[in-house]
């Protein structure tokens, strides 16, 4: 059964067909081998009942709480060609800090993944998602969370494409000087359709937003950018800001973006910009003059949008997993 | 093997349909020191990056020799790894990619050897140093969020560090305080051992007092109206260009 | 007491059935071939004038109304028939005339027969001795300034060949309605290498029967000709009926030059579903200059298409959304051709309660290599009851694009009103000149005594907040 997902909060003209994307939604889900790894014994497994009872249809998951944590939490999902549900909730214990990797690879024939985010009061999450290790036909991950009292929640997510692939972000800045900061990257190649939404509601008073993404598209990439900043009644003193910029390699790609501010405030700042342009003349020619040769010069410039981000990723192995995706997406 | 370095005769080029250089040539032996002079929009720039391939110039006449090599059809990477090396006038901002990296993935392209990171950050850590340049630098961006003299430092670095034949500053001194040109030309002058050649391009006379020129050439209207010696320095910095001009006419 | 009336259905409009409301209404409304055939009668039309209405009619009954955008559900689509139904006798009277327009009129120091005139009240607006110099002086020129109505009959090739051609009645449902039963408006033809010295003024068309609301104007600009044609007038325009939807198709030639100005100020019961588009050639240049102040709901987006390489678009708007008012504005602007570039900038303010959307779309075809676009934004919002949205949207089909978008949202720094006012200025004034200063980029590409109208608008806004 097709459904919409990704729905435009405010909805614009149908024939640029960005208001909404749809995805098969599954009605049984395709057996196969699913593993899920999860560095820290104090997390604790949803139990299969527990994501019945969550209204997700989901396989596998985990309950985390932060007061729990011992170091930087990395879990891993793998499938061997089954569909993959996972349904995580994390809560974010008054005064902790922490940080949560997930990753997923193999071949995930759907995958289906939601993170339950409850950041409480002077809590901070850091939260890092890499899409697209995995192989996958279609892709949807989405985060619901929910930020109190002067807690802060960092999104770090990498969109590594896949055949369809959705990314689905809802962020209520619920609480008082409560702050959301999405840092994400992209890189799309060949027939790869993407189609990226980023919510932030801004509804407690001094609270603070960002979003930026950056990327490249190749081959026939599609890719849609939604963001939206809603500043809500009672948001005074808040600011937001999202910035989008990506790089157009390939003449047949196709960029599109809607970066919405959606506005009843007036104690509020709010902007945004968007840029797509192929590889800036002056920076090639920069950096050639320095003796790099162009196709280096070119693979350079393309690691230099995603490379804030793969920066953040505590783990080695996965920034060399990054690396070596680079080094593929630029030879294919 | 002869002593010219660099051989640019009769070049004519032009941006869009506009012709800039309009049969220039030059010739810079090794060891020198030359400048060019000339008033604004007579084309100085234009000739920097015409000698370091700059794909928005087309070159529609002349040749560019280089080590008795004819360079006229190569890149702007090709170029560098011959030797030559440009300082930028407006230095590109790089964010992703570290000071750091940017340098040592150019030396490893102009010298054609990998570059082992700690050997390498000690070394540059000292023209660092030399430059007066903190040391954190390295880590930020390639020019994020630079002052206009860091960005003139941050060239500088890449010049010692890519240690170039022919190292062309384009209005390097512009904009900088004293204590900053004097920091710039010690740098400069480091680079010269006698094989190495600079090309200076500049209106002041400061940096021109530190790095006492062999030759003066003065470009007007695309064309190098006069090659001297460098007294000529003092007559331009008190007349400006306006007698060239005249006697040119004449 | 009319005023009263709409704030009233204002809050009463919550429990209309939203979705289906228009739908039935639109059915029932008896907006019939019939109607259709009556008016082209009355207007003496050529066959195929009411072939193509009767085809907008069958696409007009086709389509939906726009899921997205302002809540149109509460337009006075009854009244549609009764006006367009030739002699149906929907004569009003200067008695009519809410207290608030004619007030407007007086601080405007508009003369008292053009006040009816624009009232929509029927009286002669004597502007006949003005309208006949300048033909005289087009004529010499060999330029074409005729009624719509006029250029049907006379100009039958030029129209068929233009008569929306760029606006098709597929566009949207109010396309098609205006299709079906437009009336009035302007024809300008301007032959090849022929510079118009003079702006046109569609102004001293207003007194034409049902002029201003369903009007279609036509512009056609030969090669290489240039002119600046100025719509509408700063003066409210008041009208018993709550629709306008006009139509403005532009064709520019290559090499020519059009400047398209409007400052839009209809009365606040009003919905503008207004739509204006423009196909320029090689070379061509389009530029627009709209300033929206009154109406209920706008939806209006002038749209650029840019078909011929290397012709450019600039776009520069103002928005001022006060109480009661839901301003829905902005523009597209499709590249075609090569080294197209398109600049979009626009500015908007709300405030009473008022809501401002900017809305864009910009695509940037397969073929049209080496072109560039820039849109930027910005809104004030001066106090916390009113509404500001941006919603751009950027749809890039080509690598070899240089796409920019910027937009800010936020409000009157404090600062600077304390600095006026520390300067002895009262504080509504000081809000009033940031505006105008905000408003400034509009202004100063109006003809003097449009942007001397457009800052009083802004001024009687202010006043108004007091009172």
């Amino acid at each position: 059964m097709q459904v919409k997902t990704n729905v435009l909060p405010a909805p614009t003209w149908r024939y640029i067909g960005v208001n909404y994307d749809t995805i098969e939604q599954l009605e049984k889900f395709r057996q196969g081998n699913i593993m899920a790894k999860c560095s820290d014994p104090a997390v604790k497994a949803i139990a299969p009942e527990k994501i019945a009872e969550s209204d997700a249809s989901a396989n596998c998951g985990y309950m985390i709480d932060t007061a729990e944590l011992s170091g930087t939490l990395r879990i891993e999902y793998f499938s061997d060609g089954g569909d993959l549900a996972d349904y995580s909730i994390i809560t974010a214990r008054e005064g902790t800090d922490a940080m949560a990797v997930f990753t997923c690879g193999g071949d995930v024939h759907f995958h289906n993944g939601l993170t339950r985010i409850i950041a409480e009061k002077n809590s901070r999450l850091t939260l890092i998602k890499i899409h697209g290790f995995a192989r996958s036909e279609q892709a949807v991950d989405s985060i619901l969370a929910n930020v109190g009292e002067n807690a802060e929640l960092n999104i770090i997510s990498l969109e590594l494409g896949g055949a369809h692939s959705l990314t689905n972000y809802q962020i209520e800045l619920d609480g008082e000087a409560s702050r959301a900061f999405i840092d994400s990257a992209c890189l799309a190649k060949g027939r790869e359709v993407m189609d990226i939404s980023y919510r932030i509601n801004h509804r407690g008073k001094n609270s603070v937003s960002s979003i930026t993404c950056s990327g490249a598209l190749k081959g026939q990439a599609r890719k849609t950018f939604k963001g939206t900043l809603d500043f809500r009644k009672g948001s005074s003193g808040s600011k937001g800001s999202e910035i989008e910029n990506v790089t157009l390699l390939d003449r047949g790609v196709v960029s599109r973006s809607v970066p919405i501010i959606l506005c009843t405030e007036d104690d509020v700042e709010g902007s945004h910009a968007a840029s797509a342009g192929r590889i800036d003349e002056d920076v090639l020619f920069y950096i050639t003059s320095r003796g790099i040769p162009m196709e280096e010069a070119r693979r350079l410039i393309v690691f230099s949008k995603i490379a804030p981000v793969v920066d953040k990723i505590p783990f080695e192995d996965l920034r060399d997993g990054v690396n070596i995706y680079l080094e593929n997406y630029m030879c294919d | 093997m002869s002593d010219i370095l660099l051989e640019v005769s009769d070049i004519r080029a032009s941006a869009g349909d506009k012709e800039i250089l309009k049969g220039v040539s030059l010739i810079i032996k090794k060891g020198e020191v030359h400048v060019l002079m000339g008033p604004n929009g007579a084309g100085k720039s234009t000739f920097a990056n015409v000698i370091m391939a700059h794909p928005g110039y087309t070159v529609t006449k002349g040749s560019i020799f280089f080590e008795g090599a004819d360079i006229s059809r190569e890149s702007a990477d090709q170029r560098a790894r011959r030797g030559i090396f440009m300082s930028f006038q407006q230095a590109v901002e790089i964010p992703g990619i570290t000071l750091e990296n940017f340098i040592r993935s150019s030396k490893a392209a102009v010298t054609g050897q990998n570059q082992p990171i700690l050997k390498f950050r000690k070394q540059l850590y000292s023209y660092m140093d030399a430059l007066d340049m903190k040391r954190a630098y390295a880590g930020r961006y390639l020019n994020v969020g630079f002052s206009g003299g860091e960005k003139k430092k941050s060239e500088i670095l890449q010049m010692s560090a890519l240690e170039p034949k022919l190292a062309i500053l384009d209005e390097t001194d512009s904009g900088l305080d004293v204590d900053a040109v004097k920091i710039v030309s010690e740098g400069v002058k480091r680079l010269l051992d006698g094989e190495r050649s600079v090309l200076i391009i500049t209106h002041h006379q400061r940096i021109l007092q530190a790095l006492a020129p062999d030759f003066v050439h003065v470009l007007v209207g695309g064309r190098i109206l006069m090659d001297s010696g460098a007294s000529l320095v003092e007559k331009i910095a008190s007349e400006g260009y306006k007698w060239l001009s005249e006697e040119a006419l004449v | 007491m009319a005023e009263r009336k709409t704030q009233i259905a204002d809050i009463d409009r919550s429990i209309y059935d939203v979705k289906n409301a228009p739908d039935a209404a639109f059915q029932t409304l008896g907006l019939n071939g019939d109607i259709i055939r009556e008016i082209s009668k009355e207007k003496n039309e050529p066959e195929w004038m009411l072939e193509f209405r009767l085809k907008s009619l069958d696409v007009y009954n086709q389509l939906d109304l726009p899921p997205w955008g302002p809540d149109i559900s509460e337009v006075n689509l009854d009244n549609i028939v009764s006006y367009i139904k030739p002699k149906a006798g929907l004569s009003s009277s200067w008695e009519e005339v809410p207290e608030d327009i004619k007030n407007t009129f007086d601080r405007l120091g508009i003369p008292e027969a053009e006040k009816q005139s624009l009232a929509g009240v029927g009286a002669q607006y004597d502007s006949e001795v003005v309208y006949h110099s300048i033909q005289a002086e087009l004529e010499k020129q060999g330029v074409v300034y005729i009624t719509m109505e006029q250029a049907v009959r006379d100009y039958p090739e030029l129209v068929k060949a233009h008569f929306m051609k760029c606006v098709t009645p597929r566009e949207h449902k109010f396309a098609a309605l205006h299709g079906a039963i437009w009336s009035g408006g302007s024809f300008v033809h301007v032959p090849e290498g022929v510079e118009v010295a003079m702006p046109l003024q569609s102004y001293f068309r207003l007194n034409a029967p049902g002029a201003g609301q369903f009007e279609h104007t036509l512009i056609i600009l030969e090669k290489g000709s240039k002119l600046h044609f100025i719509e509408g007038c700063s003066a409210p325009k008041y009208s018993v009926i709550n629709l306008h939807a006009g139509c403005v198709e532009l064709f520019v030639g290559d090499g020519a030059s059009l400047r398209y100005s409007t400052i839009e100020n209809w009365s606040k019961n009003m919905y503008n579903l207004n739509t204006k588009k423009s196909i320029i050639g090689k070379g061509s240049k389009m530029e627009w200059v709209s300033g929206s102040f009154g109406s209920k709901v706008s939806m209006l987006y002038p749209q650029t298409v840019l078909q011929g390489d290397n012709s450019t678009m600039e776009f520069t708007g103002v928005t001022f959304a006060a109480a009661g008012q839901c301003l829905d504005t902005g523009a597209k602007a499709v590249h075609v051709g090569k080294n197209t570039s398109s600049t979009i900038n626009t500015k908007s303010v709300s405030k009473s309660g008022g809501a401002a959307v900017f809305r864009s779309a910009v695509r940037i075809g397969e073929k049209a290599d080496n072109s560039k676009s820039t849109v930027s934004c910005e809104s004030l919002m001066l106090d916390n009851i009113s509404r500001s949205d941006t919603i751009p949207a950027i749809d890039v089909h080509n690598s070899l694009v240089d796409l920019g978008h910027e937009a800010k949202i936020g409000r009157i720094s404090e600062d600077a009103i304390f600095y006026l006012m520390s300067r002895g200025i009262k504080e509504t004034d000081a809000k009033a000149m940031i505006v105008r200063g905000f408003a400034e980029p509009v202004a100063k590409e109006l003809p003097l005594e449009y942007a001397v109208e457009m800052n009083n608008l802004i001024n009687l806004e202010f006043e108004g907040a007091i009172g």
